[in-house]
């Protein structure tokens, strides 16, 4: 690949990038338009997108192979259990 | 200006997980960066212009490959496709936020999401400013890493492998978090299931797309349910 292709490149994946975040914002812009369902989405959604986002870590852990994800999954208890622990020390 | 410094430093001590979690993981993109020949003016220019994570990784595989923009846009749009569900999460919280906002949009990182999701300015400050400097000290890092991984990846051997779980362990804990402070798990619950019932019918490289229609199917038809249930904004 040349300098110019690998820029073209690089521009091609931040524009991409870049209407992935301004999407939402651009197309529900005025709140008074925007459809009751998207505001529901809007309370529910960070919920739900946190467990997502962390799948999304996981996502190419085997669960049939060993070691079946068992050292990510210690790994994420304990941070968990260190939270909690600090939490109410 | 008293207030921006009050701002820093009510802003600072939360952006220290990522600070730690950018430095590493922007090392581990400059390093593969520098192991396919391109170096830190190359690095800079896409921690600038793109700054995501897992869209600069799979940006270095399209830099090794043959050339083909109209795939990587692609490609792209879909791997950062849950960007969406970060906007339609803030469409409130940035609301009014002026000419700040554009450059919030710009800098919604997974991290920074979870951060302004779950952080509330002190009394006093601005909320405004308080995640506008969240978000850019947060891309300050990420920069700082890749330059950093780029200019040193030949010099020493640095094994990357492992250092993302500094991200992992943000979510989970944050997770844990929202969890306690919420009655109804129920989107928290849909949030973990629908995306690993995806991930098994799917496969890793496809999975995200499906993944979020069913979380938004699946929140759809709890809607009458959960409505009557929450009572405060949903981005705390």
């Amino acid at each position: 690949m040349t300098d110019s292709q690998a820029f073209v490149t690089i521009v091609a994946v931040a524009a991409a990038t870049m209407l992935t975040r301004f999407l939402s914002f651009a197309v529900f812009s005025d709140r008074k338009k925007t459809p009751a369902f998207i505001l529901y989405l809007g309370i529910v959604l960070p919920y739900s997108v946190i467990g997502l986002l962390i799948v999304y870590c996981f996502k190419d852990v085997s669960l049939f192979t060993r070691p079946y994800g068992l050292p990510e999954a210690a790994a994420a208890a304990l941070t968990a259990v260190c939270f909690c622990g600090g939490k109410t020390s | 200006m008293p207030e921006i410094r009050k701002t820093v430093y009510a802003a600072f001590p939360l952006t220290l997980p990522v600070l730690a979690g950018y430095l590493f993981m922007g090392a581990a993109f400059g390093v593969m960066l520098d192991a396919n020949g391109y170096g830190p003016w190359w690095a800079l220019l896409m921690s600038v212009i793109i700054y995501a994570g897992s869209g600069q990784f799979v940006a270095v595989a399209l830099l090794a490959g043959t050339y083909n923009p109209l795939y990587a846009f692609l490609l792209i749009l879909m791997v950062n496709s849950r960007h969406l569900f970060y906007g339609i999460s803030l469409l409130e919280r940035y609301a009014g936020t002026g000419w700040k906002k554009p450059f919030m949009i710009f800098w919604l990182t997974n991290e920074t999401f979870s951060i302004i999701c779950s952080s509330e300015p002190p009394p006093g400050v601005d909320r405004g400013w308080f995640m506008f400097v969240i978000s850019g000290l947060h891309h300050l890092y990420w920069i700082l890493g890749g330059l950093i991984g780029n200019i040193l990846g030949g010099l020493a051997r640095f094994n990357p492998k492992g250092v993302d779980f500094v991200m992992t362990a943000l979510f989970v804990v944050i997770f844990v978090n929202q969890w306690q402070g919420k009655k109804n798990h129920l989107p928290a619950l849909i949030g973990i299931g629908a995306p690993l019932a995806a991930l098994l019918l799917f496969g890793p490289e496809y999975f995200l797309l499906p993944a979020m229609c069913l979380v938004a199917a699946l929140l759809g038809l709890f809607r009458k349910r959960l409505e009557a249930e929450s009572e405060e904004p949903g981005c705390e």
